[in-house]
């Protein structure tokens, strides 16, 4: 009986001496956290993307809480969300519609020829090392997806040549546009269909010879467009989101099809226009 | 035996196929349509300074250099500008180009050369200042493929010291005969090029590397020197890459480049012979940098050949010259099969870098995949950087590379030994230039 008593009591002491150590550590080193950090921290989406700037979600709530800082935004969190973090830590700021990435380009293994055999390491950097484009445009999307491998959320698939964008599944962190290295992706409000999808600045019989959906600076989008809200400079045509209504003109005057409706709802406006 | 100098660490023997050593360099003709490059160097891009339509005559400037590193474009021939435009050069790369129409088109450059004869040059009184912006004004840049201005490298900064001149004449890369064919056919340009080095510097001591593989050059470059103080022929081991900057150094002078340095950092200065030659040719004849000796060779090429071409010829017009089938050429490659850029236009130009132009056929194009790494060490024992290449590409695959990593990555000087000696056929240079590029980006 002896042999299991004192093993018992050796142990039990030591428990009772580390756990007051424990205790005596755990009140003189104590350091107040704001408790609305963890709050804030459920609060948010809990992506860790980093689309903040942030190290993570964490990182992210410790400065909202210690900031008075109003332009901060979790580009995952849609515009509600944000408004009752914000209302939670008695602030109001002004939060910006959802956004989605967009590539400017539409040279899918149909509209745009591929030039080459590449058979390097699969990364659109890698591929840029040897040559500027695998396909016949020197601005096309490569197609090997860098932008794929930035994007947390799925919403990046390389389809035909090309990568198609999920806008319902795009959180608008952005993540994926410094890792384009063609500089392809933009961001452009998730309420507005309309893109111009190509970023080919060479004159309009070059860029057409490359690619069959190639803007070729026509000019008649800018023509038809009754708010002012598309202009072509540098044989490029660019669409201003603040003035575009998604009336589809453009679209229908484009002569190459390279200003395009993305998304499902879109087809139905412009029936109704 | 007498043990031939060479570098220390690592190094390959690829088969040398030196198809065009015995074909002496041949004259083109001016082709009908000249593509000169805007940038064809290293550094700042330069500021076009020609419109379109606009008439240019041979040795015009059409793009101005716009600061210290960076250099002049020339037009080779006199013309008419018909277009200025985005064209892939052949490194792959849509770059600005200005297409001439040359007036003169199928006459020789044989006798467009011949109406230069060379001027008298007392070198005595050349002061530094002059023979560098005299290269800076000729648009000279490294001819033997990375393209540096010639006139920075000839400039060190306050402090650092020029002790010696090595002239690299080693040509280590397979099937590229160009500067062979040079030594043995400009021995006394050559000379006269270097001479005008020897002054900038004061009289230092000059080294002229050859590989051991050109007996010929060797000889004959030994010969021109035999009277000249100071100026010595090395012969070098034939192994590869025995023409990279850092181990020519190592074999000539037996110094070590430290990481992230410059040659400069250990008092020497390394100049290409084709270099020398555009040298010669700026001070002798007044003539900027407008023609080059490339090889042409590969086995679509019937005769191999060395030929003198202005720059800006689009290589369609050497397929065309020299009969080659384009339904059948796989792989065009510009530069050696070692360290060369593959291109995928016909119509691209010929830059001041381009040392030899190789056409082969599908069968040279390598169908196996990559497999995984087997771990048995060749690729670091290989490397002349003496990497360890194989733990580099694994850290960069999984896009964590280590701080220290980092500047070994960035001392990589893309040799393509790695990749040549690899069982598994893995991609190794393309990784590491991946991984440089990894890391260019996050600073």
């Amino acid at each position: 009986m002896l042999e299991i008593i004192i093993p018992g009591l050796i142990l039990g002491g030591f428990a009772l001496i580390s756990a007051s150590g424990l205790l005596v550590a755990s009140k003189k080193f104590y350091v107040f956290e704001d408790p609305r950090i963890a709050e804030v921290n459920e609060m948010l989406p809990g992506a860790n993307c980093g689309g903040c700037g942030f190290a993570g979600c964490l990182a992210f709530a410790e400065h909202l809480v210690k900031n008075e800082d109003t332009d901060a935004i979790c580009p995952v969190a849609s515009g509600e969300e944000m408004q009752k973090i914000l209302a939670f830590l008695g602030r109001e700021a002004a939060v910006g519609e959802k956004m989605v990435a967009s590539l400017m380009c539409n040279g899918t293994h149909d509209n745009c020829k591929s030039q080459m055999d590449y058979a390097g390491i699969e990364d659109c950097w890698a591929a840029t090392l040897v040559t500027d484009s695998t396909k016949a445009c020197s601005f096309a999307c490569i197609g090997l997806g860098s932008c794929v491998k930035a994007c947390n959320f799925d919403a990046m698939h390389i389809e035909n040549g090309i990568v198609v964008i999920d806008d319902e599944k795009c959180t608008g962190c952005g993540l994926c546009v410094p890792a384009c290295p063609k500089n392809l992706l933009h961001m452009r409000p998730y309420k507005k269909y309309i893109t111009v999808a190509c970023y080919n600045t060479d004159r309009g019989a070059d860029a057409r010879k490359a690619c069959t959906v190639a803007c070729i600076g026509c000019l008649k989008c800018e023509k038809a467009c009754n708010y002012d809200a598309i202009h072509v400079n540098n044989f490029l045509a660019k669409i201003d989101y603040q003035k575009c209504t998604n009336c589809g003109d453009c679209v229908t005057v484009c002569p190459t099809n390279s200003i395009i409706i993305r998304g499902q709802e879109v087809h139905v406006a412009v029936e109704n226009v | 035996m007498l043990q031939l100098k060479t570098f220390s660490r690592g190094g390959i023997h690829p088969p040398e196929e030196k198809l065009s050593a015995q074909s002496p360099i041949i004259y083109g003709d001016i082709p009908a349509s000249i593509l000169v490059a805007v940038d064809q160097h290293i550094g700042k891009p330069c500021k076009l300074i020609v419109e379109k339509g606009a008439a240019v005559t041979r040795g015009q400037v059409l793009a101005e250099s716009s600061g210290f590193i960076s250099s002049n474009v020339h037009s080779p021939v006199a013309g008419r500008i018909q277009k200025i435009a985005r064209f892939p050069l052949l490194g792959g790369q849509v770059r600005e180009v200005i297409q001439i129409t040359p007036d003169n088109a199928g006459e020789n450059l044989k006798s467009v050369i011949d109406n230069e004869p060379e001027q008298a040059v007392e070198i005595e009184k050349l002061t530094p200042d002059k023979i560098r912006k005299t290269i800076a004004d000729a648009g000279i840049v490294g001819m033997g493929g990375a393209g540096f201005p010639t006139h920075v490298k000839l400039s060190p900064p306050d402090g650092k010291e020029i002790k010696e001149l090595i002239i690299n004449g080693a040509e280590c890369e397979p099937y590229i005969t160009a500067d062979h064919r040079l030594m043995l056919e400009y021995a006394e340009p050559l000379v006269k090029g270097i001479l005008i080095l020897q002054k900038l510097f004061g009289g230092i001591p000059v080294y002229i590397g050859i590989e051991n593989n050109k007996p010929d050059a060797l000889q004959r470059i030994d010969e021109a020197v035999k009277n000249i103080p100071n100026v010595e022929v090395v012969p070098l081991k034939t192994k590869y890459p025995q023409g990279g900057e850092k181990q020519l150094i190592k074999a000539v002078v037996n110094r070590e480049v430290p990481s992230k340095g410059l040659p400069m950092d250990v008092g020497v200065v390394v100049q290409n012979v084709a270099t020398i030659l555009a040298i010669y040719n700026a001070f002798y004849h007044k003539r900027p940098l407008m023609e080059r000796v490339l090889t042409v060779s590969g086995n679509m090429v019937k005769d191999p050949a060395n030929i003198m071409l202005p720059i800006g010829t689009p290589i369609s017009y050497i397929m065309e010259k020299a009969e080659i089938d384009k339904e059948n050429v796989g792989l065009v490659i510009s530069g050696g099969p070692m360290m060369g850029k593959t291109s995928f236009s016909f119509e691209s130009p010929i830059t001041k870098t381009s040392s030899a132009i190789l056409f082969f056929n599908n069968s040279m194009i390598s169908k196996r995949e990559e497999n995984p790494c087997i771990r048995c060490g060749a690729c670091i024992k290989a490397c002349p950087m003496g990497l360890d290449v194989a733990q580099y590409t694994k850290m960069i695959i999984a896009s964590v590379i280590s701080p220290k990593a980092k500047d070994s990555i960035l001392d990589c000087i893309e040799c393509g030994s790695c990749s040549y000696v690899c069982p598994a056929d893995r991609r190794l240079v393309h990784w590491m230039r991946f991984g440089k590029n990894i890391i260019r980006r996050e600073n």
